[in-house]
């Protein structure tokens, strides 16, 4: 792996790679985990391996996925307890009492987003989150660009419909 | 985004995943603002929500450790020029073992980046060649120390495979110098901070 590339182009992802194998595994230590053996692989990738590669950070994404998909199996985590390691970093700019109840909503709607199906969790994830294009999902996701549209639509609803209905 | 029907029509396009990338943010905008209207009010934790997902960062559990990856691994020089340096003295006491012993001379270094020069104090062989046309060295001290160079007597011919053996133990030696010294610096310039990469190199064994 070519020292500048890795510098400037995949060791700056490292967070998105850390959110998205955190939305897969629901654990801050194994999405820690995962980040560290893609970065490693990555670093210690041959020419030959990364010829065909155009996109570093989506090659990276579908590293991590691969990663956390495989630890997820393996050690069936549980991925619809809510998300450990997770920290607050911006201030709420409503009124304090406002602020209180929407951080407590706010977790509540964490915790729906993590009990999505699979595919759906990952395509909210990656629009919302990480506000990839839809061509970038896919590719991540190695799935069509409508089965990202159909997933995105459904996955939204169904955060809408539980918000309503619970909230 | 003061205009509440276009916030109304935003949600309803974002509910069919029909927004662009554009649109989203500008909804995320207006949900963060602190302002929003009673009616849409119901839908900011999950923007809220959205807004922490994206602040989550790697953790830095561990002390970061500045890991310098050695770019150039000048240890395999280092014991190649010295095995090859020993051959070749080897060789010289082998083939000479009657030359005398140089003297000490004085020692002025003079500075070279990538070509070799004679130190001036290196001994003078009778009829050698001139001080411009002789390839360049860096110093030597520890083989004058040891006596491994012996001077010539100034009645003495040249042996041309003497000078030849000579200057290519000096050459080694340079190299050993030169490969040092080019490692250390790039190893300095090459250090970068990877507040995970601590874990890499070290035995983990996987849960």
């Amino acid at each position: 792996m070519n020292r500048a590339i890795f510098q400037e182009q995949i060791f700056p992802i490292r967070h998105k790679l850390f959110r998205f194998a955190l939305r897969i595994t629901g654990s801050s230590h194994e999405a820690e985990d995962v980040v560290q053996e893609v970065m490693e692989k990555v670093w210690k990738s041959s020419p030959e391996q990364t010829a065909s590669v155009q996109n570093w950070e989506a090659w990276c994404m579908t590293l991590t996925r691969n990663r956390s998909l495989d630890k997820t199996r393996s050690q069936n985590l549980r991925r619809t307890a809510p998300i450990d390691g997770v920290s607050e970093r911006k201030a709420d700019s409503a009124s304090p009492a406002q602020a209180a109840e929407n951080r407590d909503l706010a977790e509540i709607v964490k915790k729906m987003m993590q009990e999505l199906p699979e595919k759906q969790r990952l395509v909210m994830h990656l629009r919302d989150v990480e506000e990839l294009s839809y061509e970038e999902i896919a590719e991540t996701l190695s799935v069509t660009l409508e089965q990202v549209k159909v997933n995105l639509h459904r996955a939204r609803k169904t955060i809408r419909e539980r918000m309503l209905g619970e909230l | 985004m003061n205009n509440f029907n276009d916030i109304e029509a935003l949600l309803e396009k974002y509910w069919e995943g029909e927004t662009s990338v554009e649109e989203e943010r500008s909804l995320k905008a207006y949900f963060s603002a602190g302002e929003v209207e009673e009616r849409f009010r119901k839908f900011a934790p999950l923007f809220k929500a959205i807004r922490e997902e994206q602040a989550v960062q790697l953790q830095n559990g561990a002390k970061p450790q500045r890991i310098i990856p050695v770019m150039f691994q000048w240890q395999p020089w280092a014991a190649a020029a010295s095995i090859a340096l020993l051959v070749f003295a080897g060789w010289w006491l082998l083939s000479n073992p009657d030359n005398p012993t140089m003297a000490n001379n004085n020692k002025q270094e003079t500075k070279q980046s990538d070509t070799m020069r004679i130190k001036q104090d290196a001994p003078r062989l009778p009829e050698a060649q001139p001080q411009s046309e002789q390839p360049a060295f860096a110093a030597i001290p520890k083989m004058k120390r040891n006596g491994l160079f012996r001077k010539k007597p100034a009645a003495q011919q040249p042996d041309v495979e003497e000078q030849a053996a000579m200057q290519e133990i000096k050459a080694a030696l340079a190299l050993i110098s030169s490969k040092i010294g080019k490692g250390r610096s790039e190893a300095a310039k090459g250090a970068i901070h990877l507040e995970t990469m601590d874990r890499i190199f070290k035995h983990k064994d996987d849960g």
